[in-house]
């Protein structure tokens, strides 16, 4: 019998729309408006404080998810390092750092731009940091496109899996939010009334059903196709349950961009009110001007227990 | 099922490149010395020169450009972006001999080193100004954007910005939409523009030679950047030859790996890992290839790592391939390097001989033939590889199969 891929474990941080929260999150004060929102970055900056070298924002917070997504999927480091685990990012604007050696230049001039630095300003930077970290030797890519971006890097995982590049792929999508790119959005934000944007990150585990349930985990969720489809004019996540008497679960507060459609798939996984037991097979969807993706779960006997 | 899949178009732009037929002659001689980028200052940098694509001439080149058609006015914004992919593109898309109605399912996967344009953007910002000319464009996967816009692609779109593995990257995602039915054929390849933070990074990793890039000379001193584009179409075999199409190779396997070593210093470990992967995929054996066209960044790391690979693969007394790098001739064009070098590897099966290294003249005994002045570049076989490595340890390895005539 064929082997089904599932997703395993998942794990998101997701900024909240509220504004000036007292842990840290907190909207973009800074524009005197909230239609940029962002995670709290307070544990980055306590690290970057000793050492500037090893992380970036990102890495850093995703060097943290994969310790704790190993420890919800009851994998081991030692199960995990090796040839047969993969990694892959999607991210609609990519890493900040990118963007910030540009204007480090423009500011300082060469000595502006320091090895250290360049080193950490590609948008692999935080998959191929976190690869290193947990000894993983499979292929691992950074997927940079529109609102797709983390179902188009989970489409990615699911070509690896069929093909047998690897037995399980963690999967990321990310938005991180600095300027210039937080101007940009805010002119984005103001040139679409009702919109903000959030910065986001997910994480999931996908492999095969025979090496999860071996670990003893339950409640998995099936991966049943990831498809291309049409592209619509505006950008849109669609979620939908093949039990027309489901209701369909809320939409998100904010947009996460290239994280937005991964976290979907997170919260389906982990909300209480998200399904029931007879909302088994779900549609997840993004459309975006250029492109549009869909992802098929089953929540066989969903028991949301992660 | 899983399908084969072959390239039935290809367009480069480069440095005094444009089209195929530049491209083969420049690499037939080896290319011409570097020269400092028009774009910005270089003198200010430690090393000072590049191989640049004259923006002028892609700018001309797409205004006198026989369209048939197949693509829809082009702004200023976008072909400041993306104009090397544009023009490379429509090449491939002439070549493989598209009409519209078929162009318009194909998807588009494209590679890049940045992407897009948010440094103009930010500089926008920074004098005063809205950026409202380049707002649309900042976003890394922007020339992708852009090319899927202007050729009317409705296909799978996606963009991938992983170093210097980046073009590899996309290759793999094409191959698999194509190879999975998802879609009968796929735009794909990278277009890159220079950039002065990617000098000035390069610079300060003193990763980069002052004068050429010697890959495998005992002289070497590192890279010398570049940009431009190289496009491919690539094509269920099927559908190629049902519309009468000519396949020019076959993608017969992919490697990926990771080296899990170090942010900027390549292992062998890795790249070998993915050489491997890509000959189990194609079904060969390391004897089956004639001409391995290197990532041959021409720095000391990258060539000792690289040579270390190639001989932990290519074991015994089997008959060895040439072994070569192309960036003496093209520089490095960082993401889209690894599309150039396909076109390049295609263009070395096509003529039965690996391109010529002019600018090695001294060098290492790497245990493979190199294509050197004077020496018999001839390949024995009609098989190739395409490696590239990245920054972060990332690795891609791509095998082609020369198509020949006889085939059915």
């Amino acid at each position: 019998m064929k082997d089904s891929i599932v997703i395993s474990a998942s794990c998101a941080d997701a900024a909240f729309p509220e504004p000036l929260r007292s842990d840290g999150q907190k909207a973009d004060a800074a524009f005197g408006s909230f239609l940029v929102h962002y995670l709290d970055h307070s544990e980055y900056e306590a690290h970057a404080a000793i050492d500037r070298s090893r992380h970036t924002r990102v890495s850093h917070r995703l060097s943290r998810m994969v310790a704790r997504l190993c420890a919800r999927s009851g994998l081991s480091a030692e199960a995990l390092a090796g040839p047969r685990t993969g990694l892959v990012s999607g991210s609609s604007y990519g890493c900040s750092p990118v963007y910030e050696m540009h204007h480090r230049l423009r500011q300082q001039g060469p000595r502006g731009v320091d090895a250290v630095r360049f080193a950490q300003a590609t948008h692999n930077y935080p998959v191929s940091s976190c690869a290193i970290e947990y000894g993983l030797q499979g292929p691992c890519l950074s997927v940079v496109s529109t609102e797709t971006a983390g179902l188009d890097a989970l489409q990615c995982a699911f070509d690896w899996l069929r093909d047998n590049r690897c037995d399980r792929v963690l999967v990321t999508a990310f938005e991180d939010f600095a300027p210039p790119t937080a101007d940009h959005l805010l002119a984005r934000a103001r040139a679409t009334p009702g919109t903000a944007f959030g910065e986001a990150m997910v994480l999931l585990l996908l492999e095969r059903e025979t090496a999860a349930t071996a670990r003893g985990l339950a409640g998995l969720a099936r991966l049943g196709s990831v498809t291309n489809i049409p592209a619509r004019g505006r950008s849109h996540l669609h979620i939908q349950c093949s039990d027309p008497a489901v209701r369909t679960m809320r939409s998100q507060a904010l947009d996460f961009l290239g994280a937005g459609g991964l976290l979907a798939i997170h919260d389906l996984l982990t909300s209480p009110d998200g399904a029931g037991p007879a909302a088994t097979d779900w549609q997840i969807a993004v459309t975006a001007p250029a492109s549009g993706i869909a992802v098929n779960i089953a929540l066989p006997q969903m028991e949301h227990s992660q | 099922m899983t399908r084969s899949v072959v390239v039935t178009g290809l367009g480069v732009v480069a440095r005094d490149v444009i089209g195929t037929a530049d491209f083969g002659r420049v690499l037939s001689r080896g290319g011409t010395a570097p020269e400092p980028p028009p774009q910005f200052d270089s003198e200010r940098f430690r090393a000072r020169l590049a191989h640049v694509a004259d923006p002028l001439a892609t700018r001309a080149a797409l205004h006198n450009a026989d369209c048939g058609g197949l693509m829809a006015a082009v702004t200023e914004a976008e072909v400041a972006c993306a104009g090397h992919g544009i023009l490379a593109a429509l090449q491939a898309i002439r070549q493989a001999g598209l009409d519209a109605a078929t162009l318009h399912r194909a998807g588009c996967a494209v590679a890049t080193t940045s992407g897009g344009m948010m440094d103009r953007y930010s500089d926008a910002l920074d004098a005063g100004t809205s950026g409202s000319e380049t707002h649309d464009l900042v976003v890394p996967c922007s020339a992708a954007l852009v090319l899927q816009r202007v050729f009317g692609l409705t296909g799978p779109l996606c963009g991938f910005s992983c170093a210097c593995v980046s073009s590899l990257a996309a290759l793999s995602y094409a191959l698999a939409r194509v190879r999975n039915g998802d879609v009968p054929l796929m735009l794909v390849g990278g277009s890159d523009r220079m950039r002065e933070a990617d000098f000035a990074g390069f610079n300060a990793l003193r990763a980069m030679d002052r004068d050429s890039c010697r890959p495998f000379d005992r002289t070497r001193k590192g890279m010398v950047i570049g940009d431009g584009a190289a496009m491919l179409v690539i094509e269920d075999e099927d559908h190629a030859r049902a519309r009468g199409a000519t396949p020019l190779v076959r993608l017969a396997g992919m490697g990926l790996s990771t080296d899990s070593y170090h942010i900027t210093s390549p292992n062998s470990r890795g790249l070998a890992m993915a050489m491997r992967q890509a000959l189990a995929e194609a079904g060969r054996s390391p004897s089956d290839i004639g001409y391995v066209n290197c990532h041959g960044t021409g720095t000391p790391l990258n060539d000792i790592a690289e040579a270390e690979a190639l001989a932990s693969v290519f074991t015994g007394d089997a008959p060895r391939p040439i072994v070569g790098s192309t960036k003496g001739s093209t520089g490095h064009l960082l993401g889209s390097a690894g599309a150039i070098e396909t076109v390049a590897t295609i263009l070395a099966l096509q003529a039965g001989e690996a391109p010529l290294m002019a600018t090695t003249t001294d060098p290492e005994d790497i245990g493979f033939a190199l294509p050197l002045a004077g020496t018999d570049r001839r390949l024995a076989t009609g098989l190739a590889m395409n490696n590239s490595l990245g920054f972060g340890g990332l690795n891609g390895s791509l095998i082609l199969e020369l198509v020949t005539t006889g085939e059915p």
